[in-house]
């Protein structure tokens, strides 16, 4: 590392970057009102948002694993034709507005959709603004994350130790459980963070496909945008609750999975 | 016994090998990197395909690329010891060891049978230790032990001592050939290093650009090297002998001095590029002096490998220069010296 002193054009522009990301911060901390913050917090409102929004992503966090990790395995694995397109697919979610998200999710499960006339008709399953609807919403755009960080970590397993285990007679489905996997364990641990942390913060695709019923679908980032209109304290610090929890795991992470630096 | 016959390309590798290996035989594969030592381990144990060919097993065919017959590795009764050993880093020792009883489903006992393995190997004390706790040594034996856990027919090992430094390796090679004798099943292992190959196995075949260039015992391939090449790589003069204050008696007569201080029964080694010889008696520092006759005069490339039948007998490597200017021909006799610090000792 250079000691030197660095041009003063850098360091300013530098500071500003700092300054805008640090002021939101600030400001969001300034206008917390303590003195209500304990009864802000413990309304019913504010309680089933957190509640919600827990479940949710955890629920979504596991089904990422549940399907996210096999796909993973056979993007790293498997090499079959149009697999760069199936995987650009599943990874749009990444890039995609997560309104449009909704949309499509609509489109395809809404009492008209495409699947979701069928599920209608067939078990009179409707999905759209229901609690299941939200953590599909959440899984749509936060599995992504968990597929790429796992496949990541699934290509750099050296395969020599898969060999090794099918020369001593493990099965495929028995590496990949007790071989594979316990090597890829950061990775893992690194991808489902990811995944439940975009799934806590997920909003545009919930609105969207799942609606704002409190209880029911009114997560934490829906009850800060209703709760703005009215009860603006109320907003401001289940904000901050918010990126206390975002700032936690982007902390956790950095030293031991994401390498930053 | 084994009979693989195995044809296949790889990159730059052509690979065609026949391979025979009799039940109770050690057979060591030897050749330097990129001749397709590993490759031809890996294709005996399926994880290679072969382009045509066949291996058979104890009469069982696990693969013929005619019938397209291809047993999995899984299915294949062959343990391997993988270069590097490749123990499972999250995995215990113990648990490295149950792994394959598992697999195989012993699970019942394989906790039971893999701890009988770890008291066998000495290393009761490590049934709770990652690899990476492990030293080269004992990685290497619980690797084996792994690889033998599940009663294979064939032993594979690729390079089982070249992951360990040159102080661990000779007291691994020499607990190496012990396990290794207690294993009655077919083995083979594959090295770069002709003193390991010769010190472990019963015959040596040299391999080469992906071809079986000799093979034969020990003896055979280093007394008589059918090539300059093998000459080069195996060409050794090895002696068995018995060690003890600095001296060794050589089998079938003579005597060395070494500077190694190993005692009992010894492998004694020495390059033939060391043997320097002398139309007379010559005074100077070597301690092994003695005269013997030529017996034969082989002409390999630019060297001429000069076989002098004294006590002990011994090979020569001089330019053909040489060869003239001491005048030497079979029949004729000639005087042989030898630092002692140029005798190699390896226990038997």
């Amino acid at each position: 590392m250079s000691t030197a002193r660095p041009p003063f054009a850098i360091a300013a522009l530098a500071a500003i970057a700092v300054a805008f990301f640090a002021l939101p911060l600030a400001g969001l901390v300034y206008r917390v009102s303590w003195q209500t913050a304990l009864s802000d917090l413990l309304t019913p409102e504010a309680l089933d948002a957190l509640r919600l929004s827990l479940v949710v992503s955890m629920a979504a966090t596991v089904l990422g694993l549940l399907l996210g990790v096999p796909l993973a395995w056979f993007y790293a694995r498997v090499i079959f034709p149009g697999r760069n397109v199936v995987r650009a697919l599943t990874t749009l979610p990444m890039v995609l507005p997560p309104v449009v998200g909704g949309v499509a999710l609509l489109a395809a499960f809404g009492r008209r959709g495409l699947a979701g006339e069928w599920l209608d008709a067939g078990f009179g399953l409707r999905i759209p603004f229901t609690t299941a609807a939200t953590v599909m919403a959440a899984t749509f755009v936060s599995m992504p994350f968990l597929v790429l960080t796992v496949e990541a970590g699934i290509r750099s397993v050296d395969r020599r130790y898969e060999e090794a285990a099918r020369t001593l007679g493990a099965s495929q489905w028995r590496i990949f459980r007790q071989v594979t996997l316990p090597l890829v364990a950061p990775s893992l641990f690194a991808g489902a963070v990811l995944c439940w942390a975009r799934a806590l913060g997920e909003f545009g695709a919930t609105i969207t496909f799942a609606g704002n019923l409190p209880g029911v679908t009114q997560t934490l980032p829906l009850a800060v945008y209703l709760a703005m209109e009215t009860r603006p304290e109320v907003a401001i610090l289940l904000s901050l609750v918010l990126l206390l929890v975002s700032l936690a795991v982007l902390v956790a992470l950095r030293d031991r999975y994401l390498r930053l630096d | 016994m084994l009979l693989a016959d195995v044809q296949l390309q790889l990159g730059s590798l052509d690979l065609a090998v026949a391979l025979r290996a009799e039940p109770g035989e050690v057979v060591a594969v030897l050749g330097p990197n990129g001749a397709g030592k590993t490759t031809l381990l890996r294709a005996i144990a399926g994880l290679t395909p072969i382009r045509s060919g066949s291996v058979v097993l104890d009469g069982v065919v696990l693969e013929d690329t005619a019938t397209r017959t291809y047993v999995p590795t899984e299915r294949r009764p062959i343990g391997v010891v993988f270069q590097n050993y490749l123990l499972f880093p999250h995995l215990s020792a113990l648990d490295n060891i149950a792994f394959g009883l598992r697999a195989r489903g012993r699970g019942r006992d394989a906790h039971v049978v893999a701890r009988r393995w770890l008291e066998r190997m000495d290393l009761a004390a490590y049934e709770n230790a990652k690899p990476a706790a492990l030293s080269g040594g004992q990685a290497q034996r619980i690797a084996l032990a792994r690889a033998l856990a599940t009663d294979p027919r064939l032993l594979l090992l690729d390079e089982p001592l070249a992951a360990l430094d040159a102080t661990a390796r000779v007291n691994v090679r020499r607990d190496l050939k012990r396990d290794l004798t207690q294993f009655e099943g077919i083995r083979i292992l594959v090295t770069h290093d002709p003193l390991e190959a010769i010190a472990l196995a019963d015959r040596l075949v040299i391999l080469e650009d992906g071809r079986v260039l000799q093979s034969g015992t020990a003896t055979e391939v280093t007394q008589r090297p059918r090539s300059r090449y093998v000459a080069d790589l195996v060409g050794l003069n090895l002696m068995r002998g018995h060690a003890g204050a600095g001296h060794i008696a050589i089998e079938g007569g003579g005597t060395l001095a070494a500077m190694d201080s190993t005692e009992g029964e010894v492998f004694a080694v020495v390059h033939p590029r060391n043997v320097a010889l002398y139309r007379s008696q010559p005074e100077g520092t070597p301690r092994n002096v003695w005269s013997g006759r030529i017996t034969a005069l082989d002409r390999q490339g630019d060297r001429v490998r000069v076989t002098v039948g004294g006590a002990p007998r011994l090979v020569a490597e001089v330019t053909p220069a040489a060869v003239q200017e001491l005048q030497l021909a079979e029949g004729g006799q000639v005087w042989v010296s030898l630092k002692a610090a140029e005798v190699e000792v390896y226990p038997a």
